[in-house]
């Protein structure tokens, strides 16, 4: 090869290259967040314009932290809260969110808030050591879901907004969790160990019909339906460490999206359907990341 | 940095003010520093240092270190088992960086309660003493406690640290079993806390108000201004006053201890092994307090045991939502942590005089509770060596196939720890008689 074929290979090499260089670059995760604190479960509200996080701002208390996308700034979400308040759940509108709430020794309450009046309504935990987890609220603000342990099994169940009508949802062996309505109310999905290990289900919204989608001997947790109900993204130790994937509804279709040493856990899309912001810990620090999908 | 009371402090170019102000509460009373006790034996140690690794609250055996996958439903839990480095050994997936390293620590599945202390406070006290609490005020000292006293100080850091933000407590109430006991406070662990990003705080009284380092060019001076402001000490702690802020004096100038307390000295790449966490930094912590020679070092995971108790960190008592618990939060912290830290003593050379103990007070119920979580176990339970002339890389002991008692193997209890932990640390069987301590305890010939 001449001088001049080197040159011109060069010439033709070096566009390519920076084209490459920003298609890559465009497609790394943005970095939301800095402080490297523990962070958890983030959710979009207010159709993906805010985003709203736990955070183990000191050793004692997980707080609720409000981050405005479009410029980062962040801010307590419950200015007042004395207690530690973590797992929140945003209707897609962004007027009802609901949380846990520790409100004694292992005592948790689930929390509703009407941001639109600012009222509080408060589901209660059985005496005891007690309390309810991740909750979920439906698109049409009428339902919100969460976890409950009783009798040696872990079940989901479902109120209505002013914590009444309760109804149970699942009733198998081993902790159900997670569950998460699809787009359009009619399903649920959720994680549950009823087979002997962690695995993804789906089930119709009143809990029949359940059947699974995941089928893999380590743990697959967290699921959460994308805005068009086609997909799940959810947590799996599968490939030896917790990492993202996307899996089709209907069992097929397996992708996995993030693949580091470390820890990336909490998945939620964002209403576009094309990001999903993730708690990856790099370097031994926890941060939020919006990361676009292949 | 590090931070004496609330506000951080430069340890490089010497100490703020307000920093300094801070200091001495957190020394142990009549804290020997400056006095030179070495004691016969301390030389023959095989571990010139220990680090007790308290998993304070008490995390599960099942699904920890001892998973029964054949066990039925209703007890093994819902993690899948991953082989370690140690053929036929496998913990749950929620290990997988100590599973890595299997081969460098010995793991025994035998640990035992003693009488009725399957409480919290109680379970403390037998597991930092070998002993159940008693209705006197004073207790039989910690292991720390025996250790440090049989070694003395031999240089400007106390001889008994324990890590954590503040006296260790179980929903709000204090261990009775956590220091000296008839050894005296002297022998108190000298406590200090870390917080997630690494600085070291030391809780502290303000009770040298008035005072500056530059004030103070030497001790005489130091204790002539703490002459003048006596009225603001405890009048039944009098007599050990004078040695408790000579010590606090020697630890302040020192730049040699000061330095042992300073994680801005390591590198970026080492902290972030340990992780962003108050027990990753704490860890690293106790590693440097391993490296300047300390004797005894009790690294707690937390200062309450409760994994939801407002005001407290998250412990390991998991009476609620156990598995989302160690699987979220506890284990990754203390697989990234713990791993940092074997990896780090191993190493740097340390880990052959280093003893690593790890354990909690109990295990906890093989039977998944009502609540679909895991209550308080005394009967089996696990516990972790590494280093000080230890074979690693076995497993001692079979617990049954519930993992509800021992099957094969020693059976260990607290005291038995202790005696093993001291042994090694050079507190030999005359010592311990002389000292009055761990009496009817058993070395752990398994592990030598």
């Amino acid at each position: 090869m001449s001088f001049f074929d080197r040159a011109c290979l060069r010439l033709i090499a070096l566009p390519v290259f920076v084209v490459v260089l920003a298609l890559s670059v465009s497609a790394d995760p943005v970095r939301l967040t800095s402080d490297g604190l523990l962070k958890a479960s983030p959710v979009f509200s207010k159709n993906g314009t805010e985003l709203i996080y736990a955070v183990l701002e000191n050793p004692e208390r997980f707080r609720l932290v409000k981050m405005n996308l479009a410029d980062r700034t962040t801010e307590s979400f419950r200015k007042d809260a004395s207690t530690a308040e973590f797992e929140p759940a945003c209707s897609p509108d962004g007027r009802y969110c609901a949380f846990v709430r520790q409100i004694g020794v292992l005592s948790l309450s689930l929390t509703i808030l009407d941001r639109q009046t600012n009222s509080i309504t408060e589901v209660m935990p059985p005496s005891g050591f007690a309390g309810m987890r991740s909750p979920a609220i439906s698109s049409d603000n009428t339902r919100v879901l969460y976890s409950l342990a009783d009798e040696g099994r872990q079940n989901i169940y479902s109120t209505n907004l002013k914590a009444e009508d309760p109804q149970k949802l699942t009733d198998s062996v081993g902790i159900n969790n997670w569950p998460c309505f699809s787009p359009d109310g009619k399903w649920i999905v959720f994680g549950s160990s009823r087979d002997g290990n962690f695995e993804i289900y789906v089930m119709r919204s009143d809990g029949s019909e359940a059947r699974r989608v995941t089928h893999n001997p380590f743990q697959d947790i967290r699921p959460r339906f994308s805005p068009d109900g086609q997909h799940i993204v959810f947590v799996s130790h599968r490939d030896s460490n917790s990492e993202i994937y996307v899996i089709n509804v209907n069992g097929t279709g397996l992708t996995r999206i993030t693949n580091h040493v470390e820890r990336d856990d909490y998945p939620e899309w964002h209403s576009d359907g094309k990001r999903l912001v993730i708690v990856s810990e790099r370097n031994g620090q926890h941060d939020l990341y919006l990361r676009e999908l292949p | 940095m590090f931070d004496i009371g609330e506000f951080r402090a430069g340890t490089c170019s010497g100490l703020t003010r307000r920093s300094f102000l801070r200091i001495g509460s957190s020394l142990p009373l009549g804290f020997p520093l400056s006095q030179a006790a070495a004691q016969v034996g301390a030389t023959e140690a095989k571990a010139k240092s220990v680090i007790f690794v308290f998993l304070w609250g008490a995390p599960s055996h099942l699904d920890t270190f001892d998973p029964k996958p054949n066990s039925p439903v209703e007890y093994r839990g819902p993690f899948a088992n991953i082989p370690t480095r140690t053929p036929g050994v496998h913990f749950t997936e929620l290990l997988p960086r100590t599973a890595l390293r299997s081969d460098l620590f010995t793991l025994v599945r035998t640990n035992v309660g003693i009488g009725t202390s399957a409480g919290h406070p109680k379970g403390g006290t037998v597991a930092l003493t070998g002993f159940e609490e008693i209705s006197a005020p004073v207790q039989q000292p910690t292991f720390g406690s025996i250790v440090a006293k049989h070694r003395g100080s031999h240089g400007p850091l106390p001889e008994f640290f324990s890590l954590a933000n503040g006296k260790l407590t179980a929903g709000g109430e204090f261990i009775k079993g956590d220091g000296g006991g008839n050894l005296t406070r002297a022998h108190d662990p000298f406590m200090v806390g870390c917080s997630q990003k690494g600085v070291v705080d030391i809780p502290a009284m303000k009770l040298l108000k008035g005072l500056s380092p530059r004030q103070i060019t030497d001790r005489r001076t130091l204790l002539a201004h703490l002459d003048a402001d006596r009225s603001l000490i405890d009048n039944t702690v009098v007599g050990d006053w004078q040695r408790s802020y000579g010590a606090a004096y020697d630890l302040l100038v020192n730049s040699e201890a000061r330095r042992a307390l300073d994680l801005t000295q390591e590198s970026d790449t080492t902290r972030a092994r340990y992780g962003q966490s108050e027990f990753g930094q704490s860890a690293l912590l106790a590693r440097r307090l391993a490296e300047a020679k300390v004797p005894y070092i009790q690294l707690n995971y937390s200062r309450d045991v409760d994994a939801f108790n407002p005001g407290f960190e998250i412990g390991w008592d998991t009476h609620i939502y156990n598995f989302e618990l160690l699987q979220d939060q506890l284990c990754p912290n203390f697989d990234r942590a713990f791993t940092a830290l074997l990896d780090d003593l191993n190493s740097r050379g340390l880990l052959d005089e280093t003893l690593l103990v790890c354990k909690g007070e109990f295990g906890r119920t093989p039977k998944i509770s009502n609540r679909a979580a895991r209550d308080h176990w005394t009967r089996c339970y696990f516990s972790l060596w590494a280093g000080a002339g230890i074979e690693p890389g076995r497993v001692i002991g079979e617990s049954d196939r519930l993992g509800e008692e021992p099957r094969s193997g020693p059976v260990v209890t607290a005291l038995d720890v202790g005696t093993t932990v001291a042994q090694l640390a050079g507190v030999d069987t005359q010592a311990r008689a002389e000292m009055n301590v761990l009496e009817g305890g058993t070395v752990i010939d398994e592990l030598l």
